[in-house]
Protein backbone atom coordinates (compact mmCIF):
# COMPACT_ATOMS: atom_id res chain seq x y z
CA UNK A 1 0.00 0.00 0.00
CA UNK A 2 3.02 2.45 0.92
CA UNK A 3 4.34 1.46 -2.27
CA UNK A 4 1.31 2.57 -4.33
CA UNK A 5 1.42 5.56 -2.56
CA UNK A 6 4.82 6.50 -3.27
CA UNK A 7 5.14 5.51 -6.79
CA UNK A 8 1.59 6.88 -7.38
CA UNK A 9 2.99 10.77 -6.05
CA UNK A 10 6.36 10.30 -7.85
CA UNK A 11 4.57 9.22 -11.54
CA UNK A 12 1.95 12.22 -11.01
CA UNK A 13 4.82 14.70 -10.35
CA UNK A 14 6.74 13.25 -13.22
CA UNK A 15 3.98 13.52 -15.57
CA UNK A 16 2.60 17.10 -14.70
CA UNK A 17 6.78 17.67 -14.75
CA UNK A 18 6.57 16.42 -18.49
CA UNK A 19 3.23 18.07 -19.25
CA UNK A 20 4.87 21.44 -18.63
CA UNK A 21 8.12 20.53 -20.72
CA UNK A 22 8.25 22.86 -24.09
CA UNK A 23 7.83 19.51 -26.06
CA UNK A 24 5.47 17.80 -24.39
CA UNK A 25 3.23 21.27 -25.10
CA UNK A 26 4.28 21.11 -28.92
CA UNK A 27 3.60 17.28 -29.41
CA UNK A 28 0.76 16.87 -27.29
CA UNK A 29 -1.06 19.37 -25.44
CA UNK A 30 -1.22 22.40 -28.17
CA UNK A 31 -2.39 20.00 -30.54
CA UNK A 32 -4.72 18.04 -28.42
CA UNK A 33 -6.51 21.48 -27.43
CA UNK A 34 -6.62 22.42 -31.09
CA UNK A 35 -7.89 19.46 -31.70
CA UNK A 36 -10.31 19.45 -28.86
CA UNK A 37 -11.63 23.04 -30.11
CA UNK A 38 -12.59 21.27 -33.66
CA UNK A 39 -14.53 18.53 -32.28
CA UNK A 40 -16.61 20.63 -30.17
CA UNK A 41 -17.35 23.07 -33.28
CA UNK A 42 -17.92 19.98 -35.54
CA UNK A 43 -20.43 18.32 -33.03
CA UNK A 44 -22.17 21.89 -32.09
CA UNK A 45 -22.54 22.96 -35.91
CA UNK A 46 -24.24 19.63 -36.73
CA UNK A 47 -27.16 21.25 -34.89
CA UNK A 48 -26.22 24.83 -34.95
CA UNK A 49 -24.81 26.97 -37.78
CA UNK A 50 -24.59 30.13 -35.35
CA UNK A 51 -21.10 29.66 -34.65
CA UNK A 52 -17.79 30.65 -36.04
CA UNK A 53 -14.20 29.80 -34.90
CA UNK A 54 -11.02 31.87 -33.91
CA UNK A 55 -7.89 29.65 -33.48
CA UNK A 56 -9.36 28.04 -30.03
CA UNK A 57 -12.11 30.90 -29.69
CA UNK A 58 -15.56 29.54 -30.73
CA UNK A 59 -18.17 32.56 -30.71
CA UNK A 60 -21.47 32.31 -31.22
CA UNK A 61 -22.39 34.98 -34.61
CA UNK A 62 -26.23 35.42 -32.39
CA UNK A 63 -24.85 37.15 -29.84
CA UNK A 64 -21.23 37.29 -29.66
CA UNK A 65 -20.57 35.12 -26.50
CA UNK A 66 -17.09 33.56 -26.84
CA UNK A 67 -15.27 30.59 -24.94
CA UNK A 68 -11.68 30.27 -24.99
CA UNK A 69 -10.57 26.49 -24.85
CA UNK A 70 -6.86 27.22 -23.20
CA UNK A 71 -4.24 25.04 -22.33
CA UNK A 72 -5.98 23.65 -19.02
CA UNK A 73 -9.48 23.41 -20.53
CA UNK A 74 -8.80 20.05 -22.26
CA UNK A 75 -9.14 17.61 -19.69
CA UNK A 76 -5.36 16.57 -19.99
CA UNK A 77 -4.69 16.97 -15.99
CA UNK A 78 -7.35 14.79 -15.01
CA UNK A 79 -6.30 12.27 -17.33
CA UNK A 80 -2.76 12.68 -15.56
CA UNK A 81 -4.09 11.84 -12.55
CA UNK A 82 -6.01 9.01 -14.07
CA UNK A 83 -2.87 7.47 -15.39
CA UNK A 84 -0.84 7.72 -12.69
CA UNK A 85 -2.71 6.28 -10.88
CA UNK A 86 -3.18 2.91 -13.23
CA UNK A 87 0.29 3.03 -13.55
CA UNK A 88 1.14 3.17 -9.87
CA UNK A 89 -1.31 0.34 -8.78
CA UNK A 90 -0.11 -3.42 -8.86
CA UNK A 91 -1.82 -4.90 -12.13
CA UNK A 92 -1.23 -6.45 -15.07
CA UNK A 93 0.62 -4.15 -17.97
CA UNK A 94 -2.36 -5.45 -20.38
CA UNK A 95 -4.88 -4.04 -18.23
CA UNK A 96 -3.17 -0.77 -17.66
CA UNK A 97 -3.32 -0.29 -21.25
CA UNK A 98 -7.03 -1.13 -21.33
CA UNK A 99 -7.61 1.12 -18.54
CA UNK A 100 -5.78 4.31 -19.54
CA UNK A 101 -7.42 4.12 -22.92
CA UNK A 102 -10.63 3.62 -21.44
CA UNK A 103 -10.15 6.01 -18.79
CA UNK A 104 -8.77 8.96 -21.48
CA UNK A 105 -11.94 8.23 -24.03
CA UNK A 106 -14.01 8.66 -20.82
CA UNK A 107 -12.60 11.77 -19.48
CA UNK A 108 -12.15 13.53 -23.22
CA UNK A 109 -15.74 12.61 -23.97
CA UNK A 110 -17.05 14.13 -20.95
CA UNK A 111 -14.99 16.99 -21.55
CA UNK A 112 -16.77 17.44 -24.95
CA UNK A 113 -19.83 17.46 -23.21
CA UNK A 114 -18.48 20.59 -20.44
CA UNK A 115 -17.06 22.88 -23.75
CA UNK A 116 -20.15 22.84 -25.29
CA UNK A 117 -22.70 22.71 -22.77
CA UNK A 118 -20.42 25.63 -21.04
CA UNK A 119 -21.19 27.51 -24.89
CA UNK A 120 -24.91 26.88 -24.66
CA UNK A 121 -24.95 27.56 -20.57
CA UNK A 122 -23.02 31.23 -20.97
CA UNK A 123 -25.13 32.21 -23.54
CA UNK A 124 -28.00 31.72 -21.69
CA UNK A 125 -26.70 32.95 -18.11
CA UNK A 126 -23.35 34.08 -16.85
CA UNK A 127 -24.40 33.71 -13.58
CA UNK A 128 -25.02 30.19 -14.74
CA UNK A 129 -22.02 29.92 -16.64
CA UNK A 130 -19.82 30.45 -13.87
CA UNK A 131 -21.56 28.20 -11.71
CA UNK A 132 -21.77 25.52 -14.06
CA UNK A 133 -17.94 26.10 -14.90
CA UNK A 134 -16.46 26.32 -11.32
CA UNK A 135 -18.33 23.39 -9.72
CA UNK A 136 -20.76 21.71 -11.37
CA UNK A 137 -18.55 20.51 -14.18
CA UNK A 138 -15.53 19.95 -11.84
CA UNK A 139 -16.93 17.78 -9.94
CA UNK A 140 -18.65 15.81 -12.72
CA UNK A 141 -14.94 15.60 -14.16
CA UNK A 142 -13.88 14.48 -10.67
CA UNK A 143 -16.48 11.55 -10.12
CA UNK A 144 -16.11 10.37 -13.83
CA UNK A 145 -12.35 9.91 -13.07
CA UNK A 146 -13.49 7.88 -10.31
CA UNK A 147 -16.18 6.31 -11.38
CA UNK A 148 -13.54 4.90 -14.24
CA UNK A 149 -11.10 4.22 -11.47
CA UNK A 150 -13.16 2.32 -9.60
CA UNK A 151 -14.99 0.08 -12.27
CA UNK A 152 -11.00 -0.70 -13.70
CA UNK A 153 -10.03 -1.99 -9.85
CA UNK A 154 -13.01 -4.22 -9.76
CA UNK A 155 -12.11 -5.45 -13.31
CA UNK A 156 -8.54 -6.14 -12.72
CA UNK A 157 -8.18 -10.14 -12.66
CA UNK A 158 -7.51 -11.61 -9.01
CA UNK A 159 -4.15 -12.37 -9.50
CA UNK A 160 -3.06 -8.72 -10.14
CA UNK A 161 -3.68 -8.16 -6.32
CA UNK A 162 -0.64 -8.49 -4.31
CA UNK A 163 0.65 -11.66 -2.75
CA UNK A 164 -0.66 -12.30 0.79
CA UNK A 165 1.19 -12.54 3.54
CA UNK A 166 -0.35 -15.64 5.23
CA UNK A 167 -0.55 -18.92 3.33
CA UNK A 168 -4.11 -20.02 2.12
CA UNK A 169 -6.43 -22.28 4.43
CA UNK A 170 -5.82 -25.76 3.11
CA UNK A 171 -8.98 -27.70 1.51
CA UNK A 172 -9.98 -29.34 4.41
CA UNK A 173 -10.16 -26.66 6.93
CA UNK A 174 -11.69 -24.67 3.57
CA UNK A 175 -14.68 -27.33 3.54
CA UNK A 176 -14.68 -27.30 7.66
CA UNK A 177 -15.31 -23.95 7.50
CA UNK A 178 -17.85 -23.96 4.33
CA UNK A 179 -19.58 -26.99 6.31
CA UNK A 180 -19.90 -24.66 9.81
CA UNK B 1 -11.38 27.25 -19.86
CA UNK B 2 -11.46 30.85 -20.80
CA UNK B 3 -14.95 32.46 -21.20
CA UNK B 4 -15.24 36.33 -23.43
CA UNK B 5 -18.12 38.02 -22.45
CA UNK B 6 -18.53 41.61 -22.40
CA UNK B 7 -20.40 41.57 -19.34
CA UNK B 8 -18.95 39.33 -16.72
CA UNK B 9 -18.20 40.70 -13.51
CA UNK B 10 -14.73 41.94 -12.86
CA UNK B 11 -12.57 44.65 -10.69
CA UNK B 12 -12.84 48.48 -12.28
CA UNK B 13 -9.08 48.18 -12.47
CA UNK B 14 -9.32 44.97 -14.61
CA UNK B 15 -12.12 46.40 -16.85
CA UNK B 16 -9.72 49.56 -17.34
CA UNK B 17 -7.18 47.48 -18.34
CA UNK B 18 -9.28 45.13 -20.36
CA UNK B 19 -10.95 48.35 -21.74
CA UNK B 20 -7.79 49.78 -23.12
CA UNK B 21 -6.63 46.33 -24.74
CA UNK B 22 -9.62 46.11 -26.65
CA UNK B 23 -9.41 49.81 -27.63
CA UNK B 24 -5.25 48.54 -28.61
CA UNK B 25 -6.80 45.64 -30.21
CA UNK B 26 -9.31 47.89 -32.19
CA UNK B 27 -7.24 50.41 -33.30
CA UNK B 28 -4.47 47.73 -34.62
CA UNK B 29 -6.75 45.42 -36.48
CA UNK B 30 -8.44 49.49 -38.24
CA UNK B 31 -4.23 50.19 -38.72
CA UNK B 32 -4.04 46.21 -40.17
CA UNK B 33 -6.85 47.02 -42.49
CA UNK B 34 -5.57 50.34 -43.22
CA UNK B 35 -2.61 48.92 -44.72
CA UNK B 36 -3.85 46.71 -46.02
CA UNK B 37 -6.15 48.82 -48.57
CA UNK B 38 -3.76 50.36 -51.20
CA UNK B 39 -2.96 46.95 -51.99
CA UNK B 40 -6.92 45.65 -51.96
CA UNK B 41 -7.73 48.51 -54.34
CA UNK B 42 -5.60 46.93 -57.43
CA UNK B 43 -6.39 43.51 -56.74
CA UNK B 44 -8.34 42.78 -59.83
CA UNK B 45 -6.09 44.82 -61.62
CA UNK B 46 -7.09 44.94 -65.54
CA UNK B 47 -9.49 41.19 -64.86
CA UNK B 48 -11.86 43.82 -63.76
CA UNK B 49 -12.72 44.34 -67.23
CA UNK B 50 -13.57 40.61 -67.63
CA UNK B 51 -17.14 39.23 -66.65
CA UNK B 52 -15.45 35.73 -67.73
CA UNK B 53 -11.84 34.75 -68.35
CA UNK B 54 -10.62 31.29 -68.57
CA UNK B 55 -7.73 29.70 -69.43
CA UNK B 56 -7.63 26.19 -71.38
CA UNK B 57 -8.46 24.35 -72.99
CA UNK B 58 -11.56 27.02 -73.18
CA UNK B 59 -14.70 29.47 -72.42
CA UNK B 60 -17.24 27.24 -73.84
CA UNK B 61 -20.87 28.39 -73.65
CA UNK B 62 -24.52 26.49 -74.79
CA UNK B 63 -27.55 28.86 -75.32
CA UNK B 64 -28.17 31.96 -75.28
CA UNK B 65 -25.72 33.60 -72.91
CA UNK B 66 -25.56 37.35 -72.00
CA UNK B 67 -22.80 38.54 -70.87
CA UNK B 68 -22.41 41.92 -69.43
CA UNK B 69 -18.16 42.89 -69.70
CA UNK B 70 -15.12 41.33 -71.36
CA UNK B 71 -14.74 37.41 -72.20
CA UNK B 72 -11.22 36.13 -72.59
CA UNK B 73 -9.53 33.24 -72.27
CA UNK B 74 -5.40 33.05 -72.43
CA UNK B 75 -3.38 30.63 -72.91
CA UNK B 76 -5.46 29.02 -75.22
CA UNK B 77 -7.58 30.46 -77.87
CA UNK B 78 -11.07 29.20 -77.99
CA UNK B 79 -14.17 31.26 -76.73
CA UNK B 80 -17.28 28.41 -78.56
CA UNK B 81 -20.84 29.38 -78.62
CA UNK B 82 -20.91 32.71 -79.34
CA UNK B 83 -23.34 33.32 -80.73
CA UNK B 84 -25.73 32.29 -79.82
CA UNK B 85 -24.34 33.96 -76.96
CA UNK B 86 -23.50 37.38 -76.65
CA UNK B 87 -22.38 40.49 -74.95
CA UNK B 88 -23.91 43.10 -74.29
CA UNK B 89 -23.15 45.80 -76.84
CA UNK B 90 -21.08 48.27 -75.57
CA UNK B 91 -19.71 46.23 -72.48
CA UNK B 92 -17.17 44.28 -73.61
CA UNK B 93 -15.33 42.42 -76.60
CA UNK B 94 -13.97 38.97 -76.61
CA UNK B 95 -10.33 38.41 -76.10
CA UNK B 96 -8.96 34.99 -77.81
CA UNK B 97 -5.15 34.78 -75.97
CA UNK B 98 -4.08 37.73 -76.62
CA UNK B 99 -2.03 40.51 -74.58
CA UNK B 100 -5.36 42.08 -73.08
CA UNK B 101 -6.31 38.58 -71.76
CA UNK B 102 -2.87 37.13 -70.65
CA UNK B 103 -2.45 40.76 -68.51
CA UNK B 104 -5.94 39.52 -66.97
CA UNK B 105 -4.88 36.37 -66.24
CA UNK B 106 -1.29 37.87 -64.31
CA UNK B 107 -3.79 40.01 -62.41
CA UNK B 108 -6.28 37.36 -61.78
CA UNK B 109 -3.32 35.04 -60.57
CA UNK B 110 -2.09 38.13 -58.30
CA UNK B 111 -5.58 38.77 -56.73
CA UNK B 112 -6.24 35.34 -55.78
CA UNK B 113 -2.84 35.46 -53.98
CA UNK B 114 -4.14 38.90 -51.95
CA UNK B 115 -7.46 37.06 -51.53
CA UNK B 116 -6.75 34.21 -50.42
CA UNK B 117 -3.65 35.14 -47.96
CA UNK B 118 -6.26 37.27 -45.70
CA UNK B 119 -6.84 36.39 -42.12
CA UNK B 120 -10.28 34.70 -41.86
CA UNK B 121 -12.87 33.41 -39.49
CA UNK B 122 -14.19 30.03 -39.79
CA UNK B 123 -17.89 29.50 -39.78
CA UNK B 124 -20.04 26.70 -41.07
CA UNK B 125 -19.34 25.14 -44.28
CA UNK B 126 -22.99 25.42 -45.11
CA UNK B 127 -23.90 28.78 -46.18
CA UNK B 128 -27.50 28.27 -47.12
CA UNK B 129 -29.60 29.96 -44.04
CA UNK B 130 -26.50 32.13 -42.86
CA UNK B 131 -26.56 35.70 -42.14
CA UNK B 132 -23.29 37.65 -42.31
CA UNK B 133 -21.70 40.81 -41.77
CA UNK B 134 -18.82 41.91 -43.56
CA UNK B 135 -15.82 39.84 -42.73
CA UNK B 136 -13.18 37.43 -44.63
CA UNK B 137 -14.21 33.69 -43.78
CA UNK B 138 -13.26 30.16 -44.57
CA UNK B 139 -15.16 26.59 -43.81
CA UNK B 140 -14.67 25.02 -40.33
CA UNK B 141 -14.77 22.04 -41.93
CA UNK B 142 -14.92 20.40 -45.59
CA UNK B 143 -15.65 22.95 -48.32
CA UNK B 144 -18.32 26.18 -48.35
CA UNK B 145 -21.57 25.41 -50.39
CA UNK B 146 -24.60 27.06 -50.47
CA UNK B 147 -28.33 25.67 -50.76
CA UNK B 148 -30.53 27.90 -50.06
CA UNK B 149 -30.11 31.46 -49.15
CA UNK B 150 -26.89 33.28 -47.70
CA UNK B 151 -27.53 36.65 -46.88
CA UNK B 152 -25.21 39.26 -46.63
CA UNK B 153 -26.36 42.28 -44.26
CA UNK B 154 -24.68 45.77 -44.91
CA UNK B 155 -22.09 46.84 -47.20
CA UNK B 156 -18.46 45.98 -47.17
CA UNK B 157 -16.16 43.53 -47.98
CA UNK B 158 -17.38 39.85 -47.93
CA UNK B 159 -14.60 37.02 -48.76
CA UNK B 160 -15.31 33.65 -48.74
CA UNK B 161 -12.03 31.70 -48.72
CA UNK B 162 -13.45 27.63 -49.62
CA UNK B 163 -11.02 25.11 -48.76
CA UNK B 164 -10.65 23.29 -52.41
CA UNK B 165 -14.34 22.90 -54.52
CA UNK B 166 -17.05 25.67 -54.48
CA UNK B 167 -20.74 24.32 -54.92
CA UNK B 168 -24.43 25.86 -55.22
CA UNK B 169 -27.44 23.76 -55.15
CA UNK B 170 -28.92 23.18 -58.20
CA UNK B 171 -32.63 23.45 -59.50
CA UNK B 172 -32.73 27.31 -58.40
CA UNK B 173 -32.47 26.51 -55.00
CA UNK B 174 -29.25 28.71 -53.82
CA UNK B 175 -29.04 32.36 -53.78
CA UNK B 176 -27.20 34.70 -52.21
CA UNK B 177 -29.16 37.84 -50.87
CA UNK B 178 -26.86 40.80 -51.25
CA UNK B 179 -28.78 42.83 -49.10
CA UNK B 180 -26.93 45.84 -48.72
CA UNK B 181 -23.77 44.91 -50.32
CA UNK B 182 -22.49 45.39 -53.79
CA UNK B 183 -21.74 42.14 -55.50
CA UNK B 184 -18.08 43.75 -56.66
CA UNK B 185 -17.02 43.59 -52.95
CA UNK B 186 -18.18 39.82 -52.88
CA UNK B 187 -15.00 37.41 -53.77
CA UNK B 188 -15.17 33.68 -53.71
CA UNK B 189 -11.80 31.95 -53.52
CA UNK B 190 -11.71 28.65 -54.77
CA UNK B 191 -8.53 26.78 -54.91
CA UNK B 192 -10.03 23.71 -57.11
CA UNK B 193 -13.35 24.25 -58.87
CA UNK B 194 -16.86 26.05 -58.67
CA UNK B 195 -20.30 24.76 -59.95
CA UNK B 196 -22.56 27.44 -59.72
CA UNK B 197 -25.92 25.04 -60.07
CA UNK B 198 -29.12 25.09 -62.76
CA UNK B 199 -30.95 28.05 -61.60
CA UNK B 200 -28.99 29.93 -58.71
CA UNK B 201 -28.76 33.56 -58.13
CA UNK B 202 -25.30 34.36 -57.85
CA UNK B 203 -23.37 37.55 -56.85
CA UNK B 204 -19.98 38.19 -56.16
CA UNK B 205 -16.27 37.61 -57.91
CA UNK B 206 -15.37 33.57 -58.59
CA UNK B 207 -11.85 33.33 -58.53
CA UNK B 208 -11.19 29.47 -59.17
CA UNK B 209 -7.92 28.19 -59.86
CA UNK B 210 -9.10 25.66 -61.75
CA UNK B 211 -12.40 25.96 -63.58
CA UNK B 212 -15.95 27.11 -63.43
CA UNK B 213 -18.88 25.77 -64.64
CA UNK B 214 -22.58 28.08 -64.58
CA UNK B 215 -25.33 25.75 -64.66
CA UNK B 216 -28.33 26.22 -66.82
CA UNK B 217 -30.23 29.16 -65.96
CA UNK B 218 -28.23 30.70 -63.29
CA UNK B 219 -27.43 34.16 -62.79
CA UNK B 220 -23.96 35.81 -61.74
CA UNK B 221 -23.79 39.39 -60.56
CA UNK B 222 -19.86 39.40 -60.57
CA UNK B 223 -16.85 37.92 -62.59
CA UNK B 224 -16.07 34.23 -63.51
CA UNK B 225 -12.10 34.26 -63.45
CA UNK B 226 -10.65 30.52 -63.64
CA UNK B 227 -7.21 30.54 -63.96
CA UNK B 228 -6.19 27.22 -65.31
CA UNK B 229 -9.05 25.62 -66.45
CA UNK B 230 -11.95 26.32 -68.64
CA UNK B 231 -15.29 28.27 -68.09
CA UNK B 232 -18.46 26.60 -68.98
CA UNK B 233 -21.78 29.13 -69.70
CA UNK B 234 -25.10 27.53 -70.60
CA UNK B 235 -27.91 30.06 -71.27
CA UNK B 236 -26.89 32.74 -68.42
CA UNK B 237 -26.89 35.97 -67.59
CA UNK B 238 -23.36 36.88 -66.46
CA UNK B 239 -22.87 40.71 -65.60
CA UNK B 240 -19.83 42.05 -64.41
CA UNK B 241 -20.52 44.24 -61.15
CA UNK B 242 -20.60 47.88 -61.18
CA UNK B 243 -20.80 49.68 -57.88
CA UNK B 244 -18.50 49.02 -54.64
CA UNK B 245 -15.40 50.33 -54.84
CA UNK B 246 -13.95 49.87 -58.27
CA UNK B 247 -12.20 47.68 -59.44
CA UNK B 248 -14.22 46.00 -56.23
CA UNK B 249 -13.10 46.79 -52.74
CA UNK B 250 -14.31 48.92 -49.80
CA UNK B 251 -12.91 49.28 -46.25
CA UNK B 252 -14.58 46.86 -44.20
CA UNK B 253 -15.73 47.86 -40.87
CA UNK B 254 -14.44 45.71 -38.21
CA UNK B 255 -14.67 41.89 -39.20
CA UNK B 256 -18.12 41.45 -37.56
CA UNK B 257 -16.39 37.84 -36.41
CA UNK B 258 -13.89 40.28 -33.97
CA UNK B 259 -14.18 38.62 -30.60
CA UNK B 260 -15.11 40.29 -27.60
CA UNK B 261 -11.96 41.35 -26.05
CA UNK B 262 -12.69 40.82 -21.93
CA UNK B 263 -11.68 37.33 -20.66
CA UNK B 264 -12.03 34.89 -17.48
CA UNK B 265 -12.07 31.65 -16.42
CA UNK B 266 -10.50 29.03 -14.97
CA UNK B 267 -9.35 25.40 -15.70
CA UNK B 268 -11.19 21.89 -16.25
CA UNK B 269 -10.01 21.16 -12.68
CA UNK B 270 -8.74 23.72 -10.39
CA UNK B 271 -5.29 23.09 -8.37
CA UNK B 272 -7.41 21.96 -5.57
CA UNK B 273 -9.81 19.91 -7.60
CA UNK B 274 -6.87 18.34 -8.55
CA UNK B 275 -5.24 17.64 -5.29
CA UNK B 276 -8.83 16.18 -4.32
CA UNK B 277 -9.16 13.50 -7.46
CA UNK B 278 -5.45 12.39 -6.60
CA UNK B 279 -6.43 12.22 -2.80
CA UNK B 280 -10.06 10.63 -3.73
CA UNK B 281 -8.34 7.80 -6.41
CA UNK B 282 -5.64 7.92 -4.16
CA UNK B 283 -7.49 6.52 -0.68
CA UNK B 284 -9.66 4.32 -3.03
CA UNK B 285 -6.98 2.56 -4.25
CA UNK B 286 -4.65 1.80 -1.00
CA UNK B 287 -8.52 0.48 0.28
CA UNK B 288 -9.10 -1.42 -2.58
CA UNK B 289 -5.34 -3.00 -2.05
CA UNK B 290 -5.92 -3.34 1.81
CA UNK B 291 -9.02 -5.47 1.47
CA UNK B 292 -7.28 -7.76 -0.65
Amino acid sequence: MLRFFIVFVVILVALFAAELTQPVQQAVVIPWTEALVHICVALITLVDANVMVFGKILQSTTNGFAISIEAGCNGIEAAIILIAAMLAYPAPWKHRAIGILAGLTAVQALNIVRVISLFYIGQWSPKAFEWAHLYVWQALIMLDVLIVWMIWIRMLPRSAAPPVSSPPPSADRGAQQAAA
Amino acid sequence: MNTQIAYSPQSSRSRRGQKYAGMLANIAVAGLLAVSVPAMAQVLGTASNFAVLGATPSVANTGPTVVSGSIGVFPALIISGFPPGLITPGTGSLRFGDAVAQQAQTDNTAAFGVLTGLASAAIPAQLGGQVLGPGVYRPIVGDFDLTGTLTLTVPGLYVFQTAAGFVTSSGGTSAVNVGGASPCDIWWTVPSSATIGTGSVMAGNVLALTSITIGTGASLNGRALAQTGTVTLASNAVTACAGGSTPGFIVPPLPAALPPLNAMGGPTLSEWAMILLAGLLAIAGASTLRRQ
